[in-house]
């Protein structure tokens, strides 16, 4: 063999190898994972959700939003009295009431009433908020007729039975008690007193145990015959039943409501403290938990959802918002750091809460007020908006999961006056946030400087 | 990861005792994929969106002594990346693509699940099934989870006088069982804990035949079936052969008392747990404890109800149960008495009302109380999230679907002598634990905080 022939071989080894090797490299080289093409070649295709909310009168003038669903064989309305929360009557009398009603009505006293509604598969409840007495009935629907003159005789003609308020009173008493036994719960409620004041809505739904204690008999009357009436009842109902049984359902419920509520006394308005100064409890444990609190915006403003999709970005969504990112993820500094949106229409206001051993929260708070800090100088990326807006449009559809779930979201469409179109124009408000909107926002809210309000052992902080 | 981390996975019973008997439930299908992994398909056409659950046989009860946490820990490190979806793209991806995604880890198992549009459901399929053949730990992401579980830890036990409490009383409880540790480990433990511990598990137990897929949602047979194949058919894992079956039954019957009183504590509290039969030691006992428990402290209208706190012998009672498990099961009732009331009478009250209320049982009362149990069946029907979860949390216990289907025969089989004969075995012969937490009793010259 001559030698160039022998170089040639060597070269056409050496060559080979380089291939096998370059071939062996692509194929162990993982495959990029592809979200893009595989959403775009998806085995299941979007699909829009067909079923409509309508608004249904009643033959006696009742109005409810309505959504038929005969994919289930269960019905779920919910409804509430407005103003009749805990902020317009005695202390945890709201509350109260809302337990009381569930021991006996008209010729059913506690135990036969109960077993009526266990035997039936319905399940009734009541609760409080500030501002609304809320109420939610569920059944199968072959039980629409008792599950409607159920709740009717609850709200028309309940025992009230001295014995049941009683062991309720102590119950509540001791959940009050509970309450001091938590952190977190303290926290909030001094919370409450910090930003609220004076104001009714610095309460706590349950009251106090002095509150409780003095509450009788005629009190449940009184807040009954103020507040349940036509004229402040909101109603939303889904579920296996057509319109005219829904009608029918509204009317045997609620038709012997009186029609007006009583005025209630004048609750003072509300001037919420944004800026209470920074406040630390001491307790014994091992952590730090911090609240915080900025102002926000309303509902129906126009920088609605450019905040929202704002505070997603910051901290309202789970473990990708920049706040995690950085806090928990890069730093591991605490199991989690969330903020959230509320759109109280007297204090609407951006709030945040996190927790981290003692000895780590300088730096927590130091990354919490850097992030903010981010926010008010207008960073939010292009790609940033693209994400949430993308979260939001391909969530749109789990709000349908169950029948109760459907009936509550049309009772909030109402709280908040979204409109009965909501549903087909919400995707569009969310399309039409811009990078501008959006930056202008988040320097406009984010500028505040958050109050901050913590539990737990010496706070170190010096500032 | 959040929310549930590591919640006592109680609430099924809930949602199971009302089924309805002689009918299938769910009208679910399953098959096998080659590589062994079980998949079990539900249709619910009520909107366009499916869940996802994917169930691993491995819980806190599979732990080494002294690795506490590590299942945990592992449920963790599966959001921290692989080598095909690196770092937090996996968070990124489901989080844009609207995804309401979450985890779990129980004593019995670990739970990675997802509720999404159903045009995203593939793309979280092959999510979850890259992170089951292709976990990579980088050690950056192990300590930062490690700091994140101790975090945790402190926000969920350590900071709440009741849960340090509770913890004690497992121990006792569920002493020398696989049962006895916590599920978020010890401090210590989790400190402790290596990278390749957590590898150790992943490999062992993270494969498809020891795994559950459930789909339940606005999806066919078919559909999931193409996408299971797709994407979870892979075997090129290693499969070490799977450590023998652990579950475990007490045989122990002591009698023990556990009292303490402590700082923030401002509400008395007792509870006594017996141990009872799981449904695997006996059917027949279990599901006559489910309807006895019922009865006793579940109903609106139950024993306790009428007979402790209408005559305000305690402020509030009521009574648990829990057969359905790998371990054996156990019946609690929980007392909340009188703040001035001498502790020790609630001991001989709690003993009398068992008795008593043994000796008052009718079989009419079991028959209403067994109807009222299968009234709300519908209900698991109305909302995919709750059947994805029940199917998948009985399948991982290793019922068939057939089983799983004709859960309320068992309830409706129960009868009369049953719930006598097993409630007074257990009252005679089972390991019970009483535990009583009262607050600090202020000592003079100390200053309250």
């Amino acid at each position: 063999m001559s030698r160039k022939t022998k170089i040639c071989a060597v070269l056409n080894i050496i060559f080979l190898t380089l291939v096998g090797y370059a071939l062996w490299i692509f194929y162990q080289a993982p495959k990029s994972f592809n979200a893009q093409e595989l959403i775009e070649n998806s085995h299941l295709k979007e699909k829009t959700f067909h079923k409509k909310v309508e608004e249904i009168t009643s033959l006696s003038g009742l109005k409810a939003y309505f959504m038929e669903d005969s994919d289930t064989s269960v019905a779920s309305l919910s409804f509430y009295f407005d103003n009749a929360g805990y902020i317009y009557s005695k202390e945890g009398l709201a509350t109260l009431t809302s337990e009381v009603l569930l021991n006996g009505a008209g010729k059913y006293h506690d135990e036969e009433f109960n077993d009526l509604l266990e035997l039936h598969g319905i399940s009734l409840s009541f609760d409080v908020s500030d501002e609304t007495f809320n109420g939610e009935i569920s059944f199968p629907v072959q039980y629409e007729k008792l599950a409607a003159s159920i709740l009717k005789s609850v709200l028309t003609e309940p025992l009230l039975e001295e014995k049941y308020i009683d062991i309720t009173k102590r119950q509540m008493m001791t959940a009050l008690q509970m309450q001091e036994e938590n952190p977190q719960k303290i926290l909030s409620k001094a919370f409450k007193k910090e930003f609220f004041g004076s104001h009714p809505k610095s309460r706590d739904a349950l009251g106090s145990v002095t509150s409780v204690n003095e509450l009788s008999k005629q009190d449940i009357k009184d807040f009954i015959s103020s507040y349940f009436s036509k004229n402040n009842l909101k109603i939303a109902i889904a579920g296996s039943l057509n319109s005219h049984n829904a009608k029918e359902f509204i009317d045997e419920a609620f038709g012997s409501l009186q029609n007006q509520k009583k005025n209630s006394e004048e609750i003072p308005l509300l001037q919420a403290d944004y800026h209470f100064k920074d406040k630390h409890i001491f307790r014994n444990i091992p952590q730090i938990i911090t609240l915080t609190v900025a102002p926000a915006t309303t509902r129906l403003s126009n920088d609605f959802y450019p905040l929202y999709m704002a505070n997603e970005i910051f901290g309202g969504a789970d473990l990708t918002s920049r706040l995690n990112v950085v806090a928990r993820e890069k730093e591991g500094l605490t199991y989690g750091a969330y903020t959230s949106l509320n759109t109280d229409i007297d204090a609407p206001r951006l709030m945040g809460q996190f927790s981290t051993s003692v000895q780590n929260q300088n730096q927590m708070y130091e990354v919490f007020l850097q992030e903010w800090n981010k926010m008010a100088l207008g960073t939010i990326t292009q790609t940033e908006l693209d994400e949430v807006k993308e979260n939001m449009l391909t969530s749109f559809n789990l709000r349908f999961t169950s029948t109760a779930a459907i009936s509550s979201m049309l009772l909030y469409m109402q709280k908040e006056n979204l409109g009965i179109d909501f549903l087909q124009k919400r995707n569009d408000y969310v399309k039409s946030v811009t990078l501008d909107d959006i930056n202008r926002v988040s320097q406009k809210y984010y500028k505040t400087k958050p109050s901050f309000i913590t539990i737990g052992k010496e706070n170190e902080r010096n500032d | 990861m959040k929310k549930y981390a590591y919640l006592f996975v109680f609430s099924i019973f809930i949602a199971l005792i009302s089924f309805k008997a002689n009918s299938e439930i769910f009208h679910a299908d399953e098959f096998y994929l080659n590589n062994k992994l079980r998949v079990i398909v539900s249709e619910n056409h009520k909107a366009p969106i499916a869940k996802m659950m994917l169930f691993y046989k491995v819980g806190s009860m599979d732990e080494k002594k002294g690795k506490g946490g590590l299942a945990h820990l592992l449920e963790h490190l599966m959001f921290r990346g692989t080598s095909n979806v690196p770092a937090s793209s996996f968070n990124q991806l489901m989080h844009k693509n609207g995804a309401d995604f979450n985890a779990f880890t129980s004593k019995d198992m670990t739970v990675y699940h997802a509720l999404v549009d159903l045009s995203r459901l593939e793309l979280v399929l092959a999510l979850e099934a890259d992170r089951m053949f292709h976990l990579q730990i980088s050690d950056e992401a192990f300590e930062g989870e490690q700091k994140i579980v101790l975090e945790e830890r402190k926000e969920r036990v350590d900071n709440k006088p009741k849960s340090r409490f509770f913890e004690d009383v497992q121990k006792i409880l569920w002493q020398n069982t696989p049962y006895e540790h916590p599920i978020s480990g010890t401090e210590d433990e989790i400190k402790n804990l290596s990278k390749e511990d957590a590898l150790e598990v992943y490999q062992t137990y993270y494969t498809p035949e020891n795994a559950v897929l459930v789909v339940v949602g606005d999806v066919t047979k078919e559909d999931v079936k193409i996408l299971a194949e797709k994407y979870f058919a892979l075997d090129k894992k290693t499969v070490k052969a799977l450590p023998e079956k652990r579950s475990f039954s007490v045989q122990e019957n002591g009698t023990y008392t556990i009292q303490k009183e402590m700082a923030d504590v401002e509400v008395p509290t007792m509870t006594r747990s017996y141990i009872i039969p799981s449904v695997f030691d006996n059917p027949k006992k279990a599901f006559a404890m489910e309807v006895f428990s019922h009865y006793f402290g579940e109903s609106q209208n139950s024993y306790i109800k009428q007979h402790l706190i209408k005559t305000n012998l305690v402020v509030d009672a009521s009574s648990s149960v829990q057969t359905m498990a790998r371990g054996s099961g156990v019946f609690s009732v929980h007392f909340i008495p009188h703040a001035e009331t001498d502790i020790q009478s609630y001991f001989n009250l709690l003993d009398k009302t068992l008795k008593q209320a043994l000796a008052d049982l009718t079989p009419e009362m079991i028959e209403k109380e067994k109807k009222k149990m299968l009234s709300t069946l519908v209900f698991v029907k109305d909302n995919p999230e709750d059947e994805a979860y029940i199917l998948g949390y009985l399948a991982t216990l290793g019922l068939s679907l057939n089983e799983i289907e004709n859960y309320p025969k068992g309830i409706e089989n129960v009868t009369f002598n049953d719930v006598q004969k097993t409630v007074l075995e257990m009252l005679e012969n089972a390991k019970q634990v009483t535990s009583v937490l009262t607050p600090l009793r202020e000592v003079s010259n100390e200053p309250k905080n």
